[in-house]
């Protein structure tokens, strides 16, 4: 009995040490998250060409994730759990499944920030390394392995990385993929020396070598009508430096990246070096500024799977320079960054005419100028018997600025934003486009170049503190094809209008109409009819409509989107 | 202190990465002795080519598939299966030839294709993917020649040309005791098709008289064929026949048997087999 009483009494009391702990832990702990849930339910639609079969019995489909993450003191660990079933139209097959496709365990101190596990990493703007994720685009790059930022001293921040990409689902086994190392420091000179702490100007400076390991010496290849055996890299380096510089209003920031000998499926396998320039000039003040941007790439795709040529496996990340859209009209020709080659140049002038002047009116007024154009580059044959681009060779040459005549985009908009009154406020734009289908699209000579005027106008009307009605209408005006090209789009109108009911609902019902269309029969309305539901951090979306063909691009990278009908669903939420 | 030796271990590190290079010098590829090419065992093996006639890459890839068959010497059968959005025929227009089959289009969704041009080889995975790009078929192919044979395929046809029947009769002998149940497809493919093919040539961005050639016109005995054992007994010779009338469309001269062995579950293909309807 006696001894019973006694493994009772540890026992409750080991409870109650437990209970203790779990309570101090639970003290210091704290849970966020955000989940995204994409539903799509497809129909058929003839005049679209969308029937049974092409919907393949996959009517109804879903993108969903999950995200949490738990922190106790110095400790963060966190999950997604991803779900593709099927994924939605537009989004690549391979992604179906559901699974845990990024955990990790961190600890963070003010000197040692250490990641296992997954993470995504950017070193400077990524032309050496960026692992990120685009929901949108479906793009998930990010590492698995282990990471390391330490802070030796003020001023001064070191990061290694070690790890492979994500695939897919695919599991990292039997070399089917490679192995990225890098390491990358960032120096700010302010903190670092005491005589600049007060110092009206600011110097950055920073640098990283990035390496990826393939499996893999030789490879037999078919070039012309014979089987090579190419020799390959096994360890491919990027490498590049940069620099930050701040003087009053003024900012620079440049960034150069140097690639050595990295025959793919990307580049045809051509072992020239690669190379990646961008240079950021930027000046403001109150009411004024002014960008010019000049990038060069060439040759400059890294990824860790040297015969895949799609949007996967990307080590790096090659900077847009051109601007991004959300209206339908303006973003229906968008540009995606050519890794290849191209040399493009951007500028932006942003300007507010003050209140109580003959221009700006009572209330101001505020214009954004825009303009930005890239080209290929113009590459030479390394000598008189070798093609340009010829597999097994260096492929070609081509100067720092040797620019070819060939445009691959040129884009120049104005946006002027009036405030009219204290409850209506209209914005304006132009927009003047001229897009290489067949570059951007990787067509082989069969739509050229698209030149297309677009103008929206967007007018607000905030009825009272609850109700605000928005109101867009749109029209894209392009030239017909040249001849021996197959015809584009033609013209378009668009139109939108929008209820906005705060602080809880919001509708919507918008039509994009391809008047324009040289096949009367694809003269289509693109209707949509959304509305929806926010509470604090909760957002329901239900659509219904039309979605049109075309790409969609974030910071460059883009992604297919088919046409289709049907409903969609998105309810999003963070906590 | 502490810091210090953290930076000085980090300089280290970085040191490290620095060694990670392979800079390489020219020559950096040499032509291919294809007589080299080890042929200790017999086995042939099965290239898929998954294309279409809007893909522009695609006639660069045949060429490919169509130099590594010709190198090969009869140990490489090709099948060009027109499938997925690429070859989907237009209403109007230059690419109203249909070379789609239900067959086709079953394989293309259950392999997942996403993308033309693309293969498969041997049905077999290649450095961990199952889809192969045209860049390595090469290694794939002469990874699965690597292999020894585990079975034979031997197919005779007898063709009547009054009434376009075809015979096939299809031999399947396994040398080894494999586990798990075979299946046995049976499909005819045909040259020499002439319609228009998008290509990645600005000059000429579509050939109008492209000849396609190995273009699968379908399955003898289903998609996934018929099961010959579930239980393999090498001391057996399993023997299937089929009878089919010629769709009157196809120009008999210039189509094949091209006839399979494959895991039942895994469908990875053991053993390939062609022959021309009318013996040559």
């Amino acid at each position: 009995m006696k001894r019973f009483i006694r493994t009772a009494a540890v026992a409750v009391t080991l409870l109650w040490a437990s209970g203790a702990t779990a309570q101090n832990i639970l003290d210091n702990t704290g849970i966020s998250g955000s989940m995204q849930m994409d539903g799509a339910y497809y129909l058929t639609d003839k005049k679209m060409g969308i029937t049974d079969s092409t919907l393949d019995g996959k009517t109804l489909r879903m993108n969903g994730f999950t995200e949490i993450n738990y922190n106790w003191k110095n400790f963060t660990a966190g999950m997604r759990v991803e779900a593709y079933l099927p994924p939605l139209l537009g989004y690549d097959a391979d992604y179906q499944g559901v699974g845990v496709p990024y955990w990790f365990v961190n600890y963070k101190n003010d000197i040692i920030d250490v990641t296992a596990g997954n993470f995504y990493e950017q070193f400077g703007n990524g032309m050496t390394l960026r692992a990120y994720q685009e929901w949108t685009l479906g793009y998930d790059n990010s590492l698995k392995g282990l990471r390391v930022k330490v802070t030796p001293f003020k001023g001064v921040t070191l990061k290694g990385v070690w790890g492979v990409q994500r695939y897919y689902w695919n599991a990292f086994e039997n070399n089917n993929r490679g192995i990225v190392k890098g390491a990358d420091a960032d120096f700010y000179l302010n903190d670092m020396f005491t005589a600049l702490n007060d110092s009206k100007v600011k110097i950055g400076l920073g640098g990283s070598i990035v390496s990826k390991y393939q499996a893999g010496k030789t490879l037999d290849y078919v070039i012309g009508e014979d089987i090579y055996t190419l020799t390959l890299p096994e360890n491919v380096a990027n490498y590049g430096g940069r620099i930050n510089l701040n003087i009053g209003g003024f900012n620079l920031y440049g960034e150069y990246a140097h690639k050595i000998n990295d025959p793919s499926a990307m580049n045809d396998y051509i072992y020239k070096p690669g190379e990646g320039c961008y240079l950021n000039l930027a000046y403001s003040k109150k009411g004024f500024g002014l960008s010019a941007q000049m990038k060069r790439i060439d040759n400059m795709s890294y990824k860790s799977n040297r015969s895949i040529t799609n949007n996967m496996l990307n080590i790096n990340y090659l900077p847009s320079i051109t601007k991004e859209h959300t209206y339908y009209l303006a973003s229906m020709y968008p540009y995606a960054t050519q890794p290849n080659g191209e040399f493009g140049v951007a500028g932006q002038l942003t300007y507010s005419i003050k209140k109580n002047t003959a221009l700006g009116g009572k209330t101001g007024l505020n214009f954004i100028v825009n303009y930005s154009q890239v080209n290929g580059l113009d590459r030479k044959a390394i000598n008189d018997t070798t093609a340009i681009g010829l597999s097994g060779t260096d492929g070609y040459k081509c100067g720092f600025f040797d620019i070819s005549k060939d445009l691959y985009y040129r884009e120049f908009s104005i946006e002027a934003t009036k405030k009219f009154s204290k409850n209506w406020k209209g914005i304006f734009t132009y927009l003047n486009q001229a897009y290489n289908r067949d570059v951007v699209e990787g067509h082989s000579n069969e739509y050229g170049i698209v030149y297309s005027n677009i103008g929206i106008a967007d007018i607000t009307w905030r009825i009272n503190n609850n109700y605000a009605l928005r109101g867009e209408l749109q029209g894209l005006w392009s030239l017909k094809a040249h001849e021996n090209h197959e015809a584009n789009t033609g013209d378009w109108a668009a139109a939108l209008v929008e209820l906005t009911v705060n602080p809880h609902w919001f509708f919507s019902v918008s039509d994009q109409w391809n008047y324009g269309n040289e096949d009367e029969d694809m003269q289509l309305h693109y209707y949509n009819v959304n509305m929806g539901y926010v509470y604090n951090s909760t957002r329901i979306a239900v659509a219904y409509g039309r979605q049109r063909e075309g790409i969609i691009c974030v910071g460059g990278v883009c992604r297919y989107v088919p046409a289709s009908t049907g409903l969609t669903l998105t309810v999003t939420s963070t906590f | 202190m502490k810091r210090s030796i953290i930076a000085l271990a980090t300089g280290v590190i970085l040191l490290g990465w620095l060694t990670s290079c392979d800079k390489l010098d020219e020559p950096y590829a040499v032509i291919k002795n294809t007589n080299d090419t080890t042929v200790t065992a017999q086995k042939t093996v099965l290239l898929e080519d998954y294309t279409g006639h809007k893909c522009v890459n695609c006639p660069d890839a045949a060429i490919t598939a169509h130099t590594l068959e010709k190198s090969l010497k009869g140990r490489l059968i090709v099948m060009a299966v027109h499938a997925g959005f690429f070859a989907e025929p237009a209403s109007t227009g230059d690419f109203t030839a249909d070379y789609t089959t239900g067959t086709g289009d079953e394989w293309n969704s259950y392999f997942t294709i996403t993308a033309n041009p693309n293969g498969l080889v041997n049905r077999t995975a290649y450095n961990g993917a199952l889809v192969v790009g045209p860049d390595n078929w090469a290694n794939a192919v002469n990874a699965q020649l690597a292999l020894d044979a585990e079975a034979t395929v031997d197919i005779s046809n007898e063709y009547t040309e009054a009434t376009r029947n075809l015979e096939i009769t299809v031999d399947t002998k396994f040398l080894e005791a494999l586990s798990g149940a075979y299946t046995l497809t049976v499909c005819i493919t045909e040259d020499s098709l002439i319609s228009p093919q998008k290509t990645n040539n600005s000059t000429t961005p579509i050939i109008y008289d492209y000849v396609f050639m190995d273009v699968l016109r379908g399955s003898v005995n289903g998609t996934w064929g018929e099961e010959l054992t579930a239980t393999v007994d090498p001391s057996q010779t399993y023997k299937k026949t089929y009878t089919v009338t010629l769709n009157q469309a196809w120009t008999a001269k210039n189509c094949h048997v091209v006839a399979f062995v494959s895991n039942a579950e895994t469908k990875e293909i053991i053993q390939t087999g062609k022959e021309p309807v009318i013996a040559e």
